[in-house]
């Protein structure tokens, strides 16, 4: 069953994965992620208001590694997309209501999908 | 453009004038709201928020108005070298305004007597923000009266 789900999430990641930078700290990979959009969100709060772009990231647990070593997301980890002349930077971040930045994607533990905004365009 | 509009306006002229340890510019806005990527700059926005006037005498009236001033940047709010100007830069501006006199075009002359932290950001910023999305954000309510 892990097999096969692997095997079906890895043609996922053919069609539709991108490759782009993964970052944390001085820590930087090559990774291939599946983009998945989400609506924007809007932290409310005290007087003030800050709008986001959300996206979700759909990794493979086995290539999520960073120096070797396979990992787990982290809160602060980033994700560059480049576009064309620009780069979007995503950061990973707990959705509202949420303790972690991250879930399994799926009952197997094949893929986690990492929850992201958009911080920073360049 | 309205009284509490015109101190807004000269609170927002004088802390332009200012020397801080951040650089800033300061703007009036009627909400603050910034979208996340906006956040890399520094954004000290000054909003209005209650006013009263109240009959003091059959002559004279008694204004008061509130101001709230947001202090906003995106940081890693595990980092104390990216939070701690911040915070300094929300004590600074906070002896930069309360206790001051605001003198305005049309000759009337506000002083701010009370400076509070709001719901939400007791603590003079928002730690809800700090979790998600990862953000300072500063208030301070400074009230004025004239």
């Amino acid at each position: 069953m892990r097999s096969a789900l692997a095997q079906a999430l890895r043609s996922l990641q053919a069609v539709a994965g991108v490759w782009m930078t993964y970052r944390r700290g001085d820590l930087v990979a090559p990774l291939r992620l599946v983009p998945c959009t989400r609506p924007r969100s809007e932290a409310g709060g005290p007087i003030v208001q800050i709008l986001a772009d959300e996206r979700d990231f759909i990794a493979l647990v086995d290539e999520l590694a960073l120096d070797g070593r396979r990992t787990l997301p982290q809160p602060g980890d980033r994700i560059e997309e480049a576009d064309g002349d620009t780069v979007h930077v995503y950061e990973a971040q707990a959705r509202d209501g949420e303790a972690d930045c991250w879930t399994w994607h799926d009952p197997r533990r094949v893929a986690v999908r990492i929850h992201t905004r958009l911080v920073k365009e360049f | 453009m309205g009284w509490q509009t015109e101190l807004a306006d000269a609170l927002v002229a004088d802390l332009n004038a200012g020397e801080f340890s951040q650089a800033f510019q300061a703007a009036r806005r009627l909400r603050v709201r910034f979208d996340l990527p906006n956040l890399q700059t520094l954004q000290v926005t000054v909003a209005p928020a209650a006013r009263s006037r109240e009959m003091l005498t059959r002559l004279d009236d008694a204004y008061q108005a509130q101001l709230d001033v947001a202090i906003q940047k995106k940081v890693d709010p595990d980092d104390a070298a990216e939070t701690g100007p911040l915070l300094a830069l929300l004590d600074e501006i906070e002896d930069a305004v309360y206790r001051h006199f605001f003198d305005l075009p049309g000759g009337e002359r506000w002083g701010c007597y009370a400076v509070r932290t709001v719901e939400g950001a007791e603590a003079g910023y928002a730690w809800e923000h700090l979790d998600r999305p990862r953000s300072f954000t500063g208030i301070l309510r400074f009230t004025f009266r004239r």
